[in-house]
């Protein structure tokens, strides 16, 4: 199954990248959190509600709305915090990198086997970092983030209102395969978040996972 | 067009319609909630019922509830949002400038239909994302930053509900749209849109041929009243104590304050001089109007009535008019958001009783007082009372000294 892949690529301050990738993954992952389940039999279940938070950034004229989960956005903090330390430090000029934030479900698999994880939409930001000359240049470059992160938003929201391809709602034994139901206050489809400096997409779970099992059945 | 028999069964198309209202009231509580100039913070709200529409924790303020009601009649809620409903934010400053800053739009668009969505509950659910669309958008354009200075800045931010056209002109020549997604459904494509002026400077203030109508209140210079303020005032300062709230000094001239909605104490005033038999206003009370017929255009000579009228002593407490708005009076009020005061200051209270006063239940004695048959009687009542009033008005001078005598004498015996 191909995934749907969406990329944006922008370029910023070194301090502005924590901020920037997070105004795009929690809006992301607000659209595609639901409340938590509570299933009544097999089939049947009720939705817990959602809450959420605005988020006033520090480095960046912006404010973006995110889920009211501790859990959730420590989380996603960290894997964005390390992104940034790596891609701050990097040697390349102008440093680059990319961070994709990619929903999978997971299918069951016969043992030995892990379950297969298929990604099914991907979010990609590249990040260019600039550096700015002069307090002109710097204030030029702050509007100019800010403005496309704007755009990227609307555009967040345009692809999720088409409503091409969500996972169905699972049954309650198969929650797991589509759901992190690991959280408490709410329940994200399975997401995980990967980067790399070389600027190209990181490898998908699901293609390493499909390698993984091709080496293994080749054997 | 959409196809006559997009649902199936007629349950199918009651329990959209329902939705549709409830993504309707929601969509609006989103959108004023997000004007407010609070940010949204951990833990700030209560935690409600699981039973939450859409799943998503929205206030439910009954004011907005009740605008959107007024907007959207319960027996024609389809109807009404295929011909579009609307949200206005607009900004008043202090001075009395003000500016309609976006208008958001929600829409069934019937061309835009899809009928392979059928369940019901697929239909919910995605409204639920688009709701989650609208919190979204409605942070990143420039009304809500706005709205989140209003607190320290000295400017208001209201909103309005209504249907129909889009009053898209008040939003000055560069506009931007931007639509917050798009819900196909059997019936048409739901959709949330908001178009937002760019161009924030603000144009001089319309009223200026109307500014003899800030009236500076002489008239009480010489009163009692004003003596007893003076005399209290020389106390405080004796006594090295310092009162937070002061009287209110009459000498300044009056001036709207920054909540006031100067619309709808206009309409309240004209309202009140055309119901209640006041002396004077209403012998000079012009042919009764209906409200209807009012409109934007006929400020100038509205202007002038006012004029005529503020120079009678009762109405001297009248706020001031101080520019005309570009609102028609037939339009619903706006709506205030927030008071820019702390809440224990006497202006908040003042906004309150006017809150109450202009919300209180219509008397039946009003009407009864409007009966064709009584309109004699109260013609005599108001000939006589015209009368008693310039007999004391003629005597103010008297009053006015023998008050000052009596404070002089009172501060005498006190100290």
């Amino acid at each position: 199954m191909n995934a749907r892949s969406i990329s944006f690529e922008m370029s910023m301050e070194g301090r502005q990248v924590d901020e920037v990738v997070a105004s795009i993954f929690h809006t992301v992952l607000f659209h595609r959190s639901s409340g938590k389940f509570t299933y009544n039999n097999e089939e049947s279940y009720s939705i817990r509600t959602v809450s959420y938070i605005d988020v006033d950034c520090d480095f960046i004229d912006f404010t973006y709305v995110c889920c009211e989960s501790e859990a959730l956005g420590r989380n996603v903090k960290k894997e964005i915090s390390e992104f940034s330390d790596l891609l701050r430090t990097a040697s390349s000029s102008p440093p680059r990198g990319s961070i994709s934030l990619e929903f999978f479900q997971k299918r069951r698999a016969r043992w030995p086997f892990q379950p297969e994880c298929v990604p099914w939409e991907v979010w990609t930001v590249c990040c260019e970092l600039t550096e700015s000359r002069n307090e002109h240049d710097m204030h030029s470059q702050h509007e100019s983030v800010v403005e496309m992160l704007q755009d990227k938003i609307v555009h967040i929201t345009e692809i999720i209102n088409r409503h091409e391809y969500v996972p169905k709602m699972p049954s309650r034994s198969d929650a797991d395969l589509i759901f992190d139901t690991s959280y408490a206050d709410i329940q994200p489809y399975l997401f995980k978040i990967q980067y790399n400096l070389s600027g190209a997409p990181p490898t998908s779970v699901g293609n390493t996972v499909r390698k993984l099992i091709r080496d293994t059945l080749s054997l | 067009m959409a196809p006559d028999a997009a649902f199936s069964n007629i349950s199918d198309k009651n329990e959209f319609t329902k939705f549709t209202k409830f993504l309707a009231y929601k969509g609006v509580q989103v959108i004023v909630e997000s004007r407010k100039g609070v940010k949204i913070e951990a833990n700030s709200k209560p935690r409600t019922s699981d039973s939450d529409w859409f799943n998503l924790q929205i206030p439910d303020s009954p004011e907005v509830n009740q605008a959107t009601k007024n907007a959207l009649p319960s027996d024609k809620i389809l109807e009404t949002i295929r011909s579009q409903l609307h949200v206005e934010i607009s900004v008043q400053t202090e001075d009395g400038d003000e500016m309609v800053l976006e208008l958001w739009t929600l829409e069934l668009d019937e061309t835009q239909f899809d009928t392979s969505l059928k369940a019901m509950n697929t239909v919910y659910f995605r409204m639920g994302i688009l709701l989650k669309s609208v919190i979204t958008i409605s942070r990143i354009t420039p009304a809500y930053h706005l709205s989140r200075k209003q607190r320290t800045e000295s400017f208001t931010i209201f909103y309005r509900v209504y249907n129909g056209e889009p009053k898209l002109k008040a939003l000055g020549d560069s506009v931007k749209k931007i639509q917050a997604g798009m819900l196909k459904t059997p019936l048409g494509g739901l959709c949330f849109t908001v178009s937002y002026r760019t161009n924030f400077s603000i144009s001089p203030n319309r009223s200026d041929k109307s500014k003899t109508l800030l009236l500076k209140s002489d008239h009480f210079e010489l009163s009692p009243k004003h003596v007893i303020f003076e005399s209290k005032k020389n106390k405080n300062i004796k006594d090295k104590e310092v009162k937070p709230n002061r009287p209110v000094d009459l000498d300044k001239p009056l001036r709207l304050a920054a909540f006031v909605d100067e619309l709808v104490i206009q309409e309240a005033i004209k309202d009140f001089l055309e119901k209640i038999p006041v002396p004077k206003c209403k012998a000079r009370s012009r042919p009764k109007t209906p409200v209807t017929d009012r409109s934007a255009e006929s400020k100038s000579t509205q202007d002038l009535d006012l004029t005529s009228v503020s120079k009678s002593p009762t109405s001297l407490e009248l706020p001031p008019k101080k520019f005309s708005g570009f609102r028609g009076e037939n339009e619903p009020p706006l709506k205030l958001l927030h008071f820019p005061f702390a809440d224990n200051h006497p202006i908040r209270e003042l906004a309150e009783f006017y809150k109450e006063f202009f919300n209180a239940p219509h008397l039946k004695l009003v009407d009864e007082l409007q009966d064709k048959d009584n309109v004699k009687e109260i013609d005599v009542a108001n000939d006589d009372l015209s009368k008693d009033l310039e007999l004391y008005e003629s005597s103010l001078l008297e009053f006015d000294e023998l008050l000052a005598d009596m404070c002089r004498s009172a501060e005498w015996s006190g100290n």
